[in-house]
């Protein structure tokens, strides 16, 4: 699916922070639908045609997530919390 | 982070002579000048200053009434007195006023420079980040619950604010003589920041009724209004641009649904709510992205009792549906 710019140029901070609370999202457009799901290490966006049944695609991420290892959590901010 | 430093004297003499020493501190304070309390307020009103060095005997207003004011409206500004006319009773005064530190002339500028770049440093005792989004990081601080002093500097801009912070409840924001939510605004919708974190909150009192989250969204739109980036067409459009009044436009929505599906519709309500026309904008924004075309519809669950359907429009419709309504069919309703 063509896209307007590298998904990696794209400043995505404004749209994480729109989907603040949400568990899961189901965007639909004219020409198709993104499924997001919330997860522990992060979002998992789903492209999709616009007549997918929603019901495959939940029952395929409750499948396949359990098997997503969180990655070990950096430094970073963990110095600035120590209890 | 370079902290402004201000210095508070009759002696003009001696305020320009300390200035000058201080050139060799200038990597890590500047130094403002003023000559009695009057002026260092209009100084506190336009800048953001870390510390305030004030002497006591001064015209219009000495350094006691300046040292109340800061504790009162800056009460995370430390002040430090130099005076030349010590006694033990005045150094118990002032440090009952609030003063972190107490110097009796004359000094030596290097005594005075320890003690400023000492306190100084607590500003930066929780450490310091550079080049981060806001947002996210205070999101982090809210989810836990810290007490601190956020000192923020905007990369491109070198404009300075301060959020006050208590069990990750945001109290206030101040930009030089900016507070509250006005200032929050702005300093959330700073895109890259330098900033450093001082454990514990001066304030106790809370200026912003406001959570995190709606504080955040709200300074993004108005970003966004102020510069609005170029939107492809079809992202957003109205859903009716006809006469039809909202209500019945709802009805006639409402209607739709409970013929195409029938009872087990799960439909709960159906209102209009601009409380989510933020969010809906940021999530259209995606689709022109991916090339998808128009924003029709989006479906939320937030793990509430209910779920929503949100409908783009000149104010966002919001179908609250029962989570185990038949969704691909509801969505397929009112897309069409």
């Amino acid at each position: 699916m063509a896209v307007n710019e590298a998904p990696e140029q794209r400043d995505w901070r404004f749209f994480l922070d729109s989907l603040e609370g949400m568990r899961e999202t189901d965007l639909v457009f004219e020409k198709g639908r993104i499924y997001i799901r919330k997860t522990e290490i992060g979002y998992l966006m789903v492209l999709m045609a616009l007549y997918v049944p929603i019901a495959m695609i939940r029952l395929n991420c409750d499948i396949l997530l359990p098997s997503l290892q969180p990655s070990k959590s950096g430094r970073k901010f963990g110095r600035f919390f120590k209890k | 982070m370079i902290k402004n430093v201000l210095l508070v004297d009759d002696d003009t003499e001696m305020l320009h002579a300390l200035k000058a020493g201080f050139q060799r501190y200038k990597e890590s304070f500047a130094v403002l000048l003023a000559e009695d309390g009057l002026q260092a307020l209009e100084v506190l009103k336009q800048n953001i200053i870390s510390l305030v060095v004030t002497d006591l005997k001064m015209p219009k207003m000495d350094g006691f009434e300046l040292l109340a004011h800061v504790m009162q409206h800056y009460p995370d500004i430390p002040v430090i007195i130099i005076t030349g006319y010590s006694t033990p009773e005045m150094e118990q005064l002032a440090r009952e006023g609030g003063a972190v530190g107490y110097i009796a002339k004359p000094f030596l500028i290097e005594n005075l420079a320890r003690q400023i770049l000492t306190t100084l440093r607590k500003e930066s005792e929780g450490g310091t980040l550079h080049n981060i989004s806001s947002g996210m990081f205070l999101q982090l601080i809210e989810m836990e619950q810290k007490t601190c002093t956020i000192r923020l500097e905007e990369k491109e801009g070198g404009k300075k604010g301060i959020l006050f912070f208590r069990d990750g409840e945001l109290l206030d924001a101040r930009i030089n003589n900016m507070q509250g939510e006005s200032a929050a605004h702005k300093i959330f919708s700073w895109d890259a920041v330098n900033l450093s974190i001082q454990n514990g909150c001066a304030l106790k009192e809370n200026k912003i009724q406001s959570d995190l989250q709606p504080l955040i969204l709200e300074a993004m739109r108005r970003k966004d209004e102020e510069h609005p980036e170029a939107v492809p067409e079809g992202v957003i459009e109205q859903i009716e641009s006809g006469p039809e009044e909202p209500t019945e436009r709802l009805n006639r929505l409402k209607a739709k649904i409970e013929k195409e599906i029938g009872q087990q519709c799960g439909l709960e309500d159906l209102y209009q709510d601009a409380f989510w026309d933020s969010r809906v904008t940021q999530l259209s924004k995606i689709g022109a992205f991916f090339q998808l075309g128009k924003f029709m519809l989006a479906y939320i669950d937030k793990g509430d009792t209910n779920d929503y359907i949100l409908i783009p429009g000149p104010k966002t419709t919001v179908v609250s549906v029962d989570p185990r309504c038949p969704r691909d069919k509801i969505l397929r309703v009112i897309s069409e």
